[in-house]
């Protein structure tokens, strides 16, 4: 009978202590907002060699929000400076095989920052002369080939801290598929 | 043979005085009807104070209420980490023991809990021309009813340790969390 009290007291103990840890989405709190074509490539009619093939990203810090009439701050809401959203450039190596081209140090950054790791993050800069967060960067295209370029549509702010709110804004890529990859040639 | 005979008996007379001297104790803890506490724990590892009073009616069933304060500073970094913090307690409750042994048992425990406190939720807010969001706290009276499970075992007859944990849940405007967990770590007077 002990056993059997001390083996559900257990039990129990162990399934309270995990249900004493916070729910993650409490840690910090978040925002989300729809907003079109915020990054954009800029394409060419026909790509070749040493072609630079541009990604360019630039919003303002008042963005409408969905069900509201006035613009929504989302530099006074975040406190951040930067905005960054993912892209990757991939090649064809086969039928229905796209290999990740690794291009981190050899783009070009016009406007903004940027880290590599597996892809490539680009990070807008916010400029307090114009409020508008901005990103300009161009990929070389140093291979002939069928390429896509993956691009992620969301944007999240960095250097953000838990006593501020997080606004993770959803955009459009006009150039894209539903997927989110542009695709091209170059020759 | 003798010799084996008399260690048997010298074994024999010391277990019986072990069993006496164990009912002796056992009815000197049941003699004392009154309890108090400290929760130790709260006090060194998060500057909270809480203390607890607990009448025993008999060997299995007991009630009590405990009263904890936060504090003003309590852990702020708390109220950014989660959605509400509490500022005082005051929590009735009720104990059963599940086991027979009276200096150490375990117990499961209902309890109610009186809470108030600040909870905290983002709104969208206007500067006249342009809206941003912000944290904005406010007040909150609630009450939460939970159980709990708890190990306890006396020291010298009169000292006692008592470790507890337990979940509640708000009875009613549940926004400021979903569940509140509870742990003790308390240290006992019995008189």
């Amino acid at each position: 009978m002990k056993t059997i009290y001390k083996s559900i007291f257990g039990i129990l103990s162990i399934a309270l202590f995990l249900n004493c840890s916070e729910p993650d989405d409490i840690y910090m709190g978040s925002k989300d907002i729809k907003a079109s074509n915020l990054i954009h490539i800029e394409t060419l009619p026909s790509y070749k060699l040493n072609d630079l093939i541009y990604i360019n990203s630039s919003f303002s810090r008042y963005l409408p929000e969905e069900g509201y009439d006035d613009l929504l701050d989302i530099y006074k809401t975040t406190k951040s400076n930067e905005y960054s959203f993912e892209f990757l450039l991939e090649k064809k190596s086969a039928y229905d095989t796209w290999t990740p081209i690794n291009i981190g140090n050899k783009i070009v950054v016009n406007i903004g920052k940027l880290y590599s790791s597996n892809a490539s993050i680009g990070v807008c800069l916010f400029n307090p002369e114009t409020n508008r967060y901005e990103f300009r960067a161009g990929i070389p295209l140093l291979e002939t080939g069928e390429f896509r370029l993956r691009i992620s549509s969301n944007l999240y702010p960095l250097d953000t801290n838990s006593s501020y709110i997080s606004v993770y804004i959803y955009t459009t890529i006009s150039q894209v598929d539903n997927q989110g990859n542009y695709y091209f040639t170059v020759n | 043979m003798k010799k084996h005979l008399f260690l048997f008996l010298v074994l024999f007379a010391q277990v019986l005085l072990a069993q006496n001297q164990s009912v002796k104790n056992d009815s000197l803890i049941l003699s004392n009807k009154n309890e108090i506490r400290l929760d130790i724990g709260k006090l060194l590892f998060s500057s909270r104070l809480k203390v607890a009073y607990e009448r025993f009616l008999n060997k299995d069933f007991s009630y009590g209420i405990s009263c904890m304060y936060f504090g003003e500073n309590y852990n702020d970094n708390i109220f950014y980490n989660s959605n509400f913090k509490k500022r005082y307690e005051i929590e009735p409750f009720v104990r059963y023991s599940i086991s027979k042994n009276v200096q150490r048992f375990f117990y499961v425990e209902s309890f109610s809990s009186i809470c108030n406190g600040n909870y905290k939720e983002i709104k969208r807010l206007s500067d006249g021309e342009y809206a941003f969001y912000d944290w904005t706290k406010s007040n909150f009276t609630n009450v939460a009813v939970g159980f709990a499970i708890g190990y306890k075992f006396y020291l010298k007859k009169q000292f006692c340790m008592d470790f507890n944990f337990g979940l509640s849940s708000f009875v009613y405007n549940k926004k400021e969390t979903e569940s509140l967990p509870k742990f003790g770590i308390n240290l006992g007077y019995r008189f």
